[in-house]
């Protein structure tokens, strides 16, 4: 409390008191930090209508369209809990796959750890689909993931993947990327164009849903 | 009485204690103004002098920083200060002051400063802003929060909005991005688990009707916020279902059956007002070349009140406030439109609105009794030589 020190010593104030005054001080410090924060709200009684709810205020919406409910089960897997599509299938998880999931005819979704920068693995998926490398990250689509700010990717073409021998015709990748420290997160959607074009609802779902589990 | 007792009681209630408070007010108030035109008003009346922070830490350019941390240790806030202030006055004015008839004016003069900040106090905690925007011609009966946002779930039953039930502002407020607030909704059978709650944010892009929002810092002007959160919808029978709502979304539909659906939105909190107000004319002036206005004042009908059910007519110009039921109307915007000009006022329920006036009319009182007194007692005494 160093800010009572110089008023004590300028006022003449006998330690005894300039401890009970301390004391003091720290202890409505204490009071103030043991405040428990209530996270759970029962709310029983509705608001009366007013004229605001015969037409929502102008000021406040840009755009009334419905949003499209994301539909999926809340489930918890490698220290991540997210909202997965109901359509998606559990898949085993790796030491790579940290989450994975197949859906439809051949397509798959996985969340991956892996080293390297955002634009490095970008330009590497690019190549996997003999697409040309992306310029630089602010091209991309960004969407939230863990908190942080993370990248879109999407390619179509003829899929050749790691350790595959023959290339995949007509596939689709849509991917997001997120830098997490010395770490670099991705989740990786491929699978044929139609499937991949109508998961991405769901992916997004996914990306923005997911949260570090306690 | 014991001794410790009394030295307790002689601490709190001496002139030490009050010239640290009002020198640690001074400082605040000097602070706080070197930091208003770089983070604004809203955010450095919240820091410095709001209920929520006992302790401030000055963050100024000229105060120099290790590692991103100010070395100014953290200082009282004007709340706490004024608190403390609040006890030093009150018993002083109770232990110290000598009772008798000669000292009454000073008494009075005493007790009417506790009383300005047992104002504060109360309207601190108690008083309500809001603004209500209406287009001439227009009639509403609600106040809109400048700041504070709330969930609104309702129902509609055939396309009509049922009452709806709001997640208090106070809960969402305090809330950070990684906080979640377990929402239960008995009536509506739901339960709304709030989570990414972002005081600021920016909405993206809405590409397959799926919306992106991104975290922004906070806007110096907080009237400017955009809030934004996910809830995960637990209902009666149904499997979660996760939202994204932000303040320029809309409301979100949920179909619960043909003619039934369940709306969700992020607004800003909405109360609604003891009367409507029915705009009929509204008058405006800019300076020239600026968006300043000059001189703007509105001809307003307010309909219905404890009061009376017949409409009675008012004009709200500038300082001439409309009060009516504890409610004070002042006009604080005006939107210029050829056809339909809109009018903003600014909605203060505050029960300690005039408490202030008074305390100033009591001090008054007291001083002008107090040094009436003395010079009486000076002239007689002259007299008497």
């Amino acid at each position: 409390m160093w800010f009572i020190y110089p008023f004590l010593t300028l006022l003449r104030i006998s330690w005894r008191r300039s401890c009970f005054l301390i004391t003091a001080t720290f202890g409505c410090l204490a009071l103030s930090c043991s405040e428990e924060k209530e996270k759970k709200v029962v709310i029983e009684t509705p608001r009366e209508l007013t004229s605001a709810d015969a037409a929502p205020p102008a000021s406040t919406v840009i755009d009334n369209k419905s949003q499209a409910p994301v539909v999926g089960t809340s489930t918890q897997s490698s220290g991540y809990s997210y909202v997965a599509a109901e359509s998606w299938k559990s898949a085993k998880t790796t030491p790579f796959r940290l989450i994975n999931y197949t859906f439809g005819a051949g397509g798959e979704v996985y969340l991956s750890k892996v080293r390297g920068d955002v634009l490095g693995n970008v330009n590497r998926w690019m190549n996997q689909f003999g697409q040309s490398a992306v310029p630089g990250i602010s091209s991309l689509e960004e969407v939230k993931i863990l908190g942080n700010t993370g990248y879109i990717a999407q390619a179509e073409g003829s899929f050749m993947g790691m350790r595959m021998t023959q290339a995949k015709e007509n596939y689709a990748l849509l991917a997001a990327i997120m830098k997490d420290g010395d770490d670099v997160i991705t989740i990786k959607m491929t699978g044929p164009k139609g499937e991949v074009k109508a998961e991405y609802d769901a992916f997004i779902a996914f990306c923005t849903s997911l949260k570090t589990s306690q | 009485m014991s001794e410790v007792l009394k030295g307790v009681l002689r601490i709190l209630s001496g002139y030490t204690l009050a010239i640290i408070c009002l020198s640690l007010l001074f400082i605040l108030t000097w602070l706080s103004t070197l930091e208003q035109p770089e983070k604004g008003l809203f955010a450095v009346q919240e820091r410095y002098y709001s209920a929520d922070n006992y302790f401030v830490t000055p963050d100024l350019d000229f105060i120099p920083k290790v590692r991103g941390n100010s070395i100014c240790p953290p200082i009282p806030s004007a709340y706490l200060v004024s608190i403390v202030l609040f006890i030093n006055l009150t018993l002083g004015g109770l232990i110290r002051i000598r009772k008798n008839w000669r000292k009454w004016g000073v008494i009075v003069s005493h007790f009417s400063m506790v009383g300005l900040l047992l104002a504060g106090f109360v309207s601190h905690h108690w008083s309500r802003e809001g603004i209500m925007l209406v287009h001439q011609g227009d009639t509403i009966d609600y106040a809109q929060s400048y700041t504070d946002y709330t969930i609104e779930v309702a129902k509609y039953v055939d396309g009509v909005k049922q009452k709806p039930y709001v997640v208090p502002a106070d809960e969402l407020m305090d809330m950070e991005v990684d906080d979640t607030l377990d929402v239960s909704i008995p009536p509506l059978g739901l339960k709304l688990e709030v989570s990414n709650w972002m005081k600021n944010s920016e909405l993206k892009s809405i590409p397959n009707n799926v919306p992106i929002v991104l975290r922004s810092p906070l806007h110096p002007q907080a009237e400017q916020n955009l809030a934004a959160c996910k809830i995960m919808l637990h209902r009666d029978g149904a499997k979660p279902a996760l939202y994204q709502l932000h303040a320029q979304l809309g409301e979100q539909r949920i179909m619960i059956n043909e003619n039934t659906y369940i709306g969700v939105q992020l607004v800003k909190e909405i109360w609604k007002m003891p009367f409507a107000i029915r705009l009929d004319k509204s008058i405006g002036e800019y300076h020239p070349n600026t968006e300043r206005p000059r001189h703007f004042e509105s001809v307003v009908a307010k309909l219905g009140g404890d009061d009376s059910e017949n409409e009675s007519s008012y004009t709200i110009k500038m300082n001439e406030p409309l009060r009516h039921g504890g409610y004070t109307l002042y006009q604080a915007r005006w939107i210029a439109d050829a056809v339909r000009p809109q009018s903003g006022f600014a909605v203060v329920k505050n029960p300690s609105d005039q408490w202030p006036k008074y305390c100033l009319y009591l001090s008054i009182l007291g001083l002008t009794a107090h040094f009436g007194m003395q010079l009486f007692q000076y002239l007689s005494r002259r007299n008497l030589k």
